[in-house]
């Protein structure tokens, strides 16, 4: 490999053990610690988590709809375009409950990695965090990152039995679902935003100006 | 005012500039009441914010303790996610890294998101030198580029900048452009921004990033953003590049949690920032989008040194900002008087270590110890102490004045002799009670005009605390 990583490693050595090689022991210390995947401190999170879910997301600017069963979906989506002046056009991402509508006809809907000119994308999450609020999105083929910062309106599914109580469910999950770590895996806590000007929020920075997530009860 | 006249000349001059810079004053006195609200209420929300910290800042002990082992750990990951390891050992190795990576990707656009590091190794400069545009993609990075300056803030870069001055800049770069209309209101100016970077997000060949961890287990980089700026930067050139300091790894998914739960609350008072990301490795053959290359560049930069000694608590930053907006010198004269990357206590700290002692002096001693920046960091770096440090290492180098160093040898040889000393301080305390007796404060010293001219010395009692200490355990007894 490269002298500089050689330099930067031996100092960094020299610094730490005086120069001595690494002992196994400290090798195992370090890959134990790893491998222990130790929980820290949480902040306490009582109650019902899908109240709380709701909670956080308002806080951070999002809205939502509450839905029993998939088939209300495409309702509750029309209706939300039809309440922010939208037409029925938009790029879709995949996903148990994305994959089983049925877009009734005159709907143009298609399935590709999202351009600047889409205003609208409808992604399924992987999970919500109650804690925080916070949506969770698995790179696939199906949904590409683009999908989650190129739309104005970023219209969320997502299944509450998919709600965990803190962030580090999600890593828990990952490992048992998903023996190769995703290529990017988003956090995604209300929409886009920016302090800049005047250290004051202004609402659609980069991203999505909107968040709506219907939470489904399947 | 640009970088240029902001940040030439000595520490002194800069400082006496940005007093006098009524624009830098109402932006400053807008801005740091905010921070410290938003921190403090978001901390206390959780009861557990100091164990918190606490946990926080054992990962970051542990990790340094180990760092040679993660870093190879991290190195072994990110070669199994498909992504390349670079090693710089200086800012220059490193910037000339990422611009030869550039040029084999024959990059004519790149797009980047908010990085400390990059301003760190002078990215910026040596992409342009070689012919390479680069467009900086946070709003606030964006205006201080527009400006021809550089962040005066490690979170809020264009913190010093009034609204005013930001509608005139962008009517100014964005007229040719086809934007005829100044952008007054808040609202305007982001939508503006939005719709320019719009096009060059799409355009650009290399997307470059900082990170704000480094996942060992994982071989992961994490950024942390409000804008989805630094998402942009990272999914849709053909080329990412990540450049972090080797500070930044942590060990476990687990841990980046820990640190994600003090890093929005102690930078801008959020539980979580809009946008958390992690991204590991280049796109893979399923993927329809994405980049095709994914490098990291480790930088050291003095890094390793500072392992070694008393400084080592210094790595343990996260680069929340906290201690900046916590910080009296630093709300008075915002972050270009410091006069390069890193500003505010953590800067004191870390420029002369970077930069070298001789050359920032005056940052260590631009400091009251109040002592506020130790409490509030949320990895404990006690911040103050380093500064003392700092001011020690200046004493033993004799890079203090000579006058300086003769009264401390006076003042070191009186204060080991108690009663020499008693009798050295008696009369001038008397003295100086005399002169001060009507008004108890002293307008005018000898010798000290540098202090009278803006304040007043309270004048001393006529006996100094000790014979008063003396003469009431006399009168118990």
């Amino acid at each position: 490999m490269s002298d500089a990583r050689t330099a930067i490693l031996t100092a960094v050595r020299r610094s730490l053990t005086g120069g001595e090689q690494r002992s196994n022991a400290a090798r195992a210390a370090a890959e134990e610690r790893i491998q222990s995947a130790r929980v820290q401190v949480q902040p306490t999170v009582t109650g019902d988590l899908l109240e709380r879910y709701c909670d956080k997301h308002v806080a951070v600017h999002g809205t939502f709809d509450r839905l029993t069963g998939t088939t209300g979906i495409i309702d509750a989506l029309d209706h939300y375009l039809q309440k922010h002046g939208l037409i029925r056009q938009l790029v879709s991402g995949a996903g148990p409950i994305l994959d089983g509508l049925d877009w009734p006809d005159g709907w143009q809907v298609e399935w590709r990695p999202a351009g600047t000119l889409d205003r609208i994308v409808i992604s399924e999450a992987f999970a919500g965090i109650a804690e925080t609020g916070t949506l969770v999105f698995l790179r696939t083929p199906q949904t590409p990152t683009s999908h989650l910062f190129l739309a104005e309106d970023h219209l969320v599914v997502l299944d509450i039995s998919r709600i965990i109580r803190y962030q580090e469910e999600i890593w828990q999950r990952l490992r048992s679902e998903h023996p190769i770590f995703p290529r990017t895996v988003n956090l995604i806590t209300g929409p886009s935003k920016t302090g800049d000007v005047e250290q004051t929020m202004e609402y659609g920075a980069h991203g999505p100006r909107r968040i709506h997530v219907f939470l489904v009860d399947t | 005012m640009n970088r240029s006249s902001a940040a030439s000349g000595t520490f002194r001059q800069r400082m006496r500039r940005a007093l006098a810079d009524d624009g830098l004053q109402q932006a400053m006195s807008r801005a740091k009441g905010g921070f410290v609200d938003k921190r403090r209420d978001a901390a206390a929300a959780v009861p557990e914010f100091d164990q918190m910290c606490d946990a926080s800042k054992d990962i970051k002990d542990h990790v340094l303790a180990h760092l040679d082992l993660y870093l190879e750990m991290y190195e072994q990951k990110v070669l199994e996610n498909g992504g390349q390891v670079h090693w710089a050992r200086t800012g220059e190795e490193a910037s000339h890294l990422i611009t030869q990576l550039c040029k084999r990707a024959g990059a004519g656009l790149v797009t980047k998101g908010k990085s400390m590091v990059s301003e760190e190794i002078n990215l910026n400069e040596t992409l342009e030198e070689a012919g390479i545009k680069v467009i900086e993609t946070d709003l606030g990075e964006y205006i201080v580029q527009l400006a021809s300056e550089k962040p005066s803030h490690i979170i809020a870069p264009a913190v010093h900048k009034t609204r005013d001055q930001i509608t005139e800049l962008f009517h100014r770069h964005h007229r040719p452009l086809g934007y005829h209309e100044r952008v007054t209101e808040r609202k305007d100016i982001v939508s503006e921004a939005r719709s320019v970077l719009r096009e060059r997000f799409v355009s650009a060949d290399v997307g470059i990033t900082g990170a704000n961890f480094l996942v060992a287990e994982t071989g992961s980089s994490v950024i942390v953003t409000n804008e989805g700026n630094g998402d942009l930067t990272s999914c849709l050139p053909r080329m990412q590049i990540v450049v972090a300091g080797i500070e930044k790894l942590i060990p476990s998914l687990e841990d980046l949690s820990a640190l994600l739960r003090v890093l929005a609350r102690s930078a801008t008072g959020q539980e979580m920032s809009a946008y958390t990301s992690l991204y590991s490795g280049p796109r893979r053959d399923e993927d329809p989008e994405g980049p095709e290359e994914y490098h990291v560049v480790l930088l050291d930069n003095g890094r390793s040194g500072m392992l070694g000694g008393v400084y080592r608590s210094m790595l343990r930053c996260i680069r929340c900002g906290a201690c900046l907006n916590h910080c009296p010198v630093y709300t008075a004269i915002g972050g270009h008087a410091y006069g390069w990357v890193y500003p505010g206590p953590m800067g004191s700290v870390l420029t002369p270590l970077m930069r070298g002692f001789d050359t920032e002096f005056d940052l260590p001693n631009a400091c009251t110890l109040n002592g506020v920046c130790k409490t509030i960091c949320p990895v404990k770096i006690p911040l103050p102490d380093l500064l003392r440090q700092h001011r020690v290492e200046q004493h033993r180098r004799k890079l203090t004045s000579s006058a300086g160093r003769v009264l401390l040898s006076i003042w070191a040889y009186l204060v080991r002799r108690p009663r020499f000393y008693q009798a050295v301080v008696a009369l001038p305390v008397w003295l100086l009670h005399r002169l001060g007796r009507e008004r108890g404060v002293l307008k005018r010293l000898p010798l000290a005009a540098g202090w009278t001219r803006s304040r007043d010395f309270p004048s001393p009692a006529a006996r100094t605390f000790q014979r008063q200490w003396r003469e009431k355990i006399r009168s118990r007894e």
